[in-house]
């Protein structure tokens, strides 16, 4: 038997849980793939992919507008740098609403990895979340684990951030996720550019 | 005056007489109150309404308890939130009622609520309502363009009292907001009224702007300091 690799397990995951009429994905790009984790749901589950405009701060905001009329919304940030543009829902909004009410919803993001992604494709902000209320952090380190937790992130009854990294996305073991205490610029890429940095 | 800008007047004059006995923000609706009197005349208990730091009065348009509201800004365990959010960033789940002390924050929210409307082909609609300087934000436009484009249940209600705390609009905006809205495509409607129709009947975003003044100060019993120049 071929065991799936990361990012098959997250796409079956969500290829399951679309099935409920109250799932939906919601992203830039999730239609083309999101490195293998969405693609084909949108041919699988029409209308249910749906692809927003070039802006995080509405995207993430209509998320949690979305699970307060009772939808469990995946949001795909194709980076996580990018959810930096929608911090106004994530830490003054989220928080608050979820400390009050059911408020299910999955922010699905990607820390990039070498190749030049630089500063802003491949910081890691997992402590950062950690650190504030309200949020449940999901790191998966094996295919298996990573669709377990999504199941239980999309089906929760709370907002989580479900972390994921580039360079894990075509493994089919377990893995170590190298988490960095402090948030360091080209957090990724520098452990892929170990030798140009060194 | 109707029973119901009488009721809240008188709320509204309560709370400032006991100002200085309370301790969050408090910003009183005195002046604007044809909003609230124009949205408790057309919503319905389905509809959704999301506020802003100025919402005593949205909120008893949808049909809130001033006690609660009341026990909810002096923190007692009786609030509408348990005293957890004070008096201006309360929500009320069952009523479909929400409000931000953030300005603009709950557009996108709004936008979003529109859209999960609209994809289970639910028949009540979203008001939005913001004051003049939550059009400065980037995301009431991200959100315009979005209605627009799938044709959401939503209509956006801005309150011009033309000041954002101190600072005139003359100050913030380059241009009057309507025309602005109407290049998007969103409906421009003379009333609220309209707005609320036009959602409702066409399933399609609308916009209203009413003009009003406010009458007290922006918080609780602030200096205010709208005429130095």
């Amino acid at each position: 038997m071929i065991s799936d690799t990361f990012a098959e397990a997250v796409r079956e995951a969500l290829d399951e849980a679309l099935c409920d009429p109250t799932v939906y994905i919601l992203g830039q790009l999730a239609r083309f793939g999101t490195a293998g984790m969405t693609s084909g749901l949108h041919e699988r589950h029409p209308g249910k992919v749906l692809t927003y405009p070039v802006c995080e701060a509405l995207m993430t905001a209509s998320a949690m507008g979305m699970s307060l009329a009772g939808m469990r919304p995946v949001c795909v940030h194709e980076r996580f740098d990018f959810t930096m543009l929608a911090m106004d829902t994530i830490v003054n909004h989220i928080p608050v609403w979820a400390r009050r009410q059911r408020l299910p919803l999955v922010m699905l993001v990607v820390v990039g990895k070498g190749g030049g992604q630089g500063p802003q494709h491949s910081k890691d902000f997992t402590r950062w979340f950690e650190s504030l209320e309200g949020w449940r952090v999901f790191v998966p380190q094996s295919p298996a684990e990573s669709a377990s937790m999504m199941k239980t992130a999309i089906f929760g009854d709370g907002p989580a951030m479900f972390v994921t990294h580039r360079e894990h996305m075509k493994k089919t073991a377990a893995f170590e996720v190298d988490t960095p205490s402090k948030i360091v610029l080209c957090g990724a890429s520098k452990r892929h550019e170990a030798e140009r940095y060194a | 005056m109707s029973d119901f800008v009488g009721r809240l007047r008188n709320f509204e004059l309560r709370l400032q007489r006991m100002i200085h006995e309370l301790h969050p923000p408090v910003h009183l609706c005195l002046g604007q109150e044809s909003v609230p009197a124009a949205l408790h005349r057309c919503l319905e208990p389905d509809d959704w309404l999301f506020s802003t730091h100025r919402n005593h009065g949205h909120y008893l348009a949808k049909g809130g308890s001033e006690e609660r509201l009341v026990d909810e800004i002096l923190g007692l365990e009786t609030g509408v939130n348990g005293g957890f959010s004070g008096s201006q960033c309360f929500s009320d789940e069952a009523l479909r009622f929400h409000a931000t002390a953030v300005v603009g924050g709950l557009i996108g929210v709004a936008t979003g609520a529109a859209l999960a409307v609209s994809l289970r082909g639910g028949k009540e609609i979203v008001v939005c309502c913001v004051g003049d300087a939550a059009t400065e934000q980037g995301v009431f436009w991200e959100s315009i363009n979005f209605a627009a484009l799938h044709r959401l249940p939503i209509a956006y209600v801005c309150e011009n009292n033309e000041w954002s705390v101190h600072t005139h609009i003359s100050e913030r905006q380059a241009r009057p907001i309507a025309p602005r809205v109407s290049a998007f495509g969103v409906r421009v409607c003379g009333s609220i009224e309209d707005a609320v129709y036009a959602a409702r009947h066409t399933g399609a975003p609308s916009f209203a702007e009413v003009r009003c003044e406010r009458l007290c100060a922006h918080v609780r019993d602030m200096d205010d300091l709208r005429h130095v120049r």
